[in-house]
């Protein structure tokens, strides 16, 4: 090829590679985010008394100058409980930024006043506020699998099985799920070294709900059940150790072992399959769960003298995902 | 043997070996290992052995650390290569490996490191199945070199080269996946076209999990040859991930990233004492959303790079000056895959990972030009979508490579080197804009990269019969954006020098000096994504700072022969932060690697 033929070539192949963006902008304005807010309109929400019992939701708004780096905080006056949500734009949109009563973490709201707080990270003098009250809570167990909340126990509490303390008996740990919990406590009795200091067997027959069919009606695709428990910890330095056995109509038994060695309630969720079975040979099989075992052991020094202790609630099952507080 | 465990994230088995175990040579006494013949011609062996010894000293400004620490461990890769017929190769490698300090066996693995088995299919398509090589285009699939580098002395890169490297399987500019891939040629014999070449592949990018769906990589390219006119090629690339593996019943989103090329390259003049060649490509990217009801539908982008590259064959030289524009949303996730995980834990690092004297505030390391040398955890083997974290002070101007979106300017190379290898020399510098603002309204960044470096056998040059070489190499990448206040202004500047020698003072033994030292200081900002892969926020990390790290390297090299060799060396590093000065840190490793290979 001649030369010039070989521009006139290279010429059209790269005009007709030439790359033209319609973006005009990337990213939001750090100026925006970094300055201080100007708002326009202050935080309101489409209600003030909202009843999540009947799956009301509140959405909320607030209309500022410019982008902002904003955080909503809703947080209950009583429990504790809170939820938060952050973004960046110059408005709160109440159609994108709507609370149906969930909480991030534990505890879970429960009926009482609660004050929803938007603040600016980058601008931390300006906050604005509102003051709602949550008239019915949200059923966090909706499509759960009821084992027990410890609040009306319909199971037959057997004689040496610990107490279901109420708070403010022993202990005082606020309400996780709203309403009481069960405090376990002890020292190892078996002697010879055995770590064994208290238990509880919930049967599907005994449990809340009491399941007729003797078994949890769970889903047979075992990759979707989760088991959720709150456990209240101690401390790192915590010496009490947690075993939650799932037995599966007498032919197989599972068990996962919890460490609480966190401080205060804490939703510990953990997948069926991640339990460990007695026997590898065994399949999956939730649907034959018929018993839920919640064991407490010390690995205390000395075992036979030093008392452990923990506190649980709100055992269920869940389908696809972690229960919502 | 039995097996007991595969581990899906490393694709490797653990095998239980029997009673009687092979116990590995000591570090401090050399041996010499037998190669091993095979009695029949299919199957061939070959080892690469390493045993490595660290000894970590902290300053003593540091009270939270115990202040030395020794680690070390001995290996041997065992290398099958099993011919059944003319038509088949499988390539295995064994590792045994044992950490010093264990005992009875105790903290030793052995596992199966690399297969892949290659053939002829009717003597026209080849194919490789299993863990296998792959590159395209810088712009399509291409493992951009590591950070924190250039012209680096000997004393660094036979660390960087033979451990990290070697650990994680980086060779050149390729991606080491798994899956499979097939080529095959068309013969033409015109005198238009020599050859038509076909490549495709399919690998296996990530095995589902909870949240995430699993996901694979297809592509291929289509070259056309006239091999003393022209090439030009076409490449494809599609990370995509298969929707409903991932194990939560919601939310069951999932996307594709296709991402298209052209490339030329043809030859405009070709002469003997001059060759002038016109480079061009161009292509295409999206990031399609499916099942997402808020995901955007406009993450799409292109880009074209042109420009000229002139061989003076007799002297030597070679300069290429292009011309590039890429798309603030050009997402090319095989070309912009760093091979550095700046996003790696402070938990993670190997060396120190958190230092000072306050146990309830301690300063957190992040991954520094130490780790990149002596620690193989903090790579990336595995091409991820979006941008990666990077750091700034290593280069702003382009860290993701010529991929790096929001970015058009030139690039000017000239490369000089000596027929007889006494010497090379190669300058570049790239002057770039973004192509829109970035977290501004209106002001766009500037930016100005100079590179040099050099090296020399001396021992050539003056007729010697000792070696004795010298490398140099300087870096300067600044970024600018002008601002009325100090929000918007940035002005990032980072000097990187690397700087070395080895002479050769008895045969075969070398003494081996070193030095690299990055400078870094002004603002900028870098962004943070969200799931849909735009940035929402500025990170302010990089705010006024201010620091210089340094790391100096000595020691000597044994050459059994050219890829044997053992070294003591002494590295220091020296991090110093003059903003806070507090975060200042201090330490140095003692190390002896033996390396063996044949």
């Amino acid at each position: 090829m001649k030369i010039g033929r070989n521009w006139i070539l290279a010429v059209t192949f790269v005009g007709l590679l030439s790359a033209c963006s319609d973006v005009e902008r990337l990213g939001p304005d750090q100026k925006a985010i970094f300055s201080k807010v100007v708002v326009k309109e202050g935080l309101t929400a489409t209600t003030s008394n909202p009843n999540f019992s009947t799956g009301q939701k509140v959405g909320f708004k607030a209309v500022f100058e410019r982008d902002a780096y904003w955080v909503l905080t809703i947080t209950g006056n009583n429990s504790g409980a809170k939820y938060t949500v952050e973004g960046i734009s110059n408005e709160i949109d109440p159609s994108k930024i709507v609370w149906d009563g969930r909480a991030s973490s534990l505890p879970a709201f429960a009926l009482e006043p609660v004050t929803a707080k938007v603040s600016f990270p980058n601008s931390p003098g300006d906050t604005l506020r509102l003051n709602m009250t949550v008239a019915g809570r949200r059923n966090m167990d909706a499509g759960a699998v009821i084992v027990t909340n410890f609040s009306a126990p319909k199971i037959a509490w057997q004689k040496d099985w610990p107490p279901i303390e109420y708070p403010g008996t022993t202990t005082n740990y606020g309400f996780p799920d709203g309403n009481n919990y069960c405090y376990m406590s002890g020292t190892p009795w078996q002697g010879a070294g055995s770590p064994y200091v208290n238990f509880l067997n919930i049967r599907a027959v005994n449990s809340d709900v009491s399941y007729t069919s003797g078994f949890f009606p769970l889903y047979a695709d075992y990759n979707k059940v989760y088991f959720n428990i709150m456990v209240y910890g101690n401390g790192p330095s915590n010496k009490t150790w947690l075993q939650i056995g799932l037995q599966e109509n007498g032919v197989a038994a599972r068990n996962y072992n919890i460490r609480p060695n966190w401080t205060g309630w804490k939703l510990v969720t953990i997948k069926y399959t991640d339990f460990v079975p007695d026997n590898e040979e065994i399949s999956y099989n939730p649907q034959k769960i018929n018993l839920v075992s919640l064991v407490l052991l010390s690995d205390a020094v000395p075992l036979a003298t030093t008392p452990v202790s923990v506190a649980v609630d709100h055992m269920v099952f869940t389908h696809g995902g972690p229960l919502q507080p | 043997m039995t097996i007991i465990s595969m581990n899906p994230l490393q694709n490797t088995w653990k095998f239980s070996l029997s009673a009687t175990r092979t116990v590995l040579v000591a570090l401090l006494g050399l041996t010499y290992m037998q190669q091993v013949q095979a009695q029949d011609e299919k199957v061939k062996f070959g080892i690469y052995g390493r045993g490595l010894q660290q000894s970590d000293r902290l300053d003593k400004r540091d009270t939270l650390n115990v202040d030395r620490t020794s680690t070390g461990s001995v290996l041997m890769d065992l290398g099958f290569k099993i011919t059944p017929d003319k038509k088949t190769e499988i390539n295995a490698i064994l590792r045994l490996r044992s950490q010093l300090g264990s005992f009875y066996a105790a903290g030793d693995e052995s596992i199966l490191r690399w297969i892949y088995i290659r053939g002829i299919i009717a003597k026209t398509v080849n194919y490789e199945l299993g863990d296998i090589r792959l590159q395209l285009s810088p712009y399509t699939m291409y493992n951009n070199d590591g950070d924190a580098q250039i012209s680096e002395a000997a004393v660094f890169s036979d660390f960087r080269r033979d451990y990290i490297q070697y650990e994680n399987f980086n060779k050149g500019n390729s991606w080491w996946q798994q899956g499979a891939h097939a080529d095959f040629s068309i013969g033409a014999k015109t005198s238009f076209l020599d050859q038509v070449k076909f490549d495709v592949f399919f690998l296996r990018n990530r095995n589902q999990t909870a949240l995430d769906p699993a996901s694979f990589q297809t592509g291929g390219r289509v070259s056309l040859l006239k091999t003393s006119r022209y090439n030009l090629a076409a490449n494809y690339i599609n990370l995509y991930e298969i929707g409903g593996t991932q194990s939560l019943i919601a939310p069951k989103t999932y996307f594709h990233n296709p991402v298209g090329s052209g490339e030329l390259t043809a030859v405009l003049l070709n002469r003997a004492a001059m060759r002038l060649n016109l480079l061009a490509e161009g292509g295409l990217s999206q990031m399609n959303f499916f099942k997402d009801t808020l995901a955007p539908t406009n993450v799409n982008g292109a880009f074209f790079d042109a420009g000229l590259s002139v061989d003076l064959v007799k002297l030597g030289i070679n300069v290429k000056a292009t011309y590039r524009s890429v798309d603030p949303y050009f997402y090319s996730s095989g070309a912009q895959s760093k091979r550095v995980n700046f996003a790696t834990s402070s938990n993670d690092l190997a060396t120190f990972p958190i230092y000072g004297n306050d146990p309830l505030n301690p300063f957190s390391r992040s991954v520094s030009m130490f780790d990149m040398i002596h620690d193989p955890g903090v790579m990336n083997t595995q091409i991820t979508a979006g941008l990666m974290a990077y750091n700034p002070v290593y280069g702003n101007a382009t860290p993701f490579g010529v991929a790096t979106p929001n970015r058009t300017g030139v690039d000017i190379k000239a490369t000089w080197n000596d027929k007889n290898e006494k010497a090379g020399l190669a300058v570049n510098t790239a002057m770039l804009q973004e192509v829109v603002p970035a977290g501004s309204l209106t002001e766009k960044r500037s930016f100005m990269v100079i590179g040099l470096k050099a090296n020399a056998n001396i021992h050539k040059i003056i007729g010697w019969e000792k070696r004795i070489v010298l490398h140099g190499g300087f870096r300067m990448d600044q970024t600018n954006r002008p601002g009325v206040d100090s929000i918007d202004f940035v002005d990032l500047s980072s000097n990187l020098v690397d700087a070395g020698l080895e002479l050769e003072l008895i045969k075969k033994l070398d003494l081996l000096a070193g030095i690299k030292m990055n400078m870094a200081s002004g603002t900028e900002y870098t962004a943070l994504y969200n799931n849909y892969f735009q940035p929402i926020n500025w990170n302010t990390t990089f705010y006024k700072i201010d620091q210089t790290e340094t790391m100096i390297g000595y020691g000597a090299r044994y050459r059994f022969s050219n890829a044997s060799y053992l070294t003591l060396q002494h590295h220091l590093y020296n991090l110093e932060d003059a903003k806070t000065s507090a975060r200042s840190v201090k330490f140095d490793r003692i190390s002896l690697m033996f390396n063996l290979s044949f």
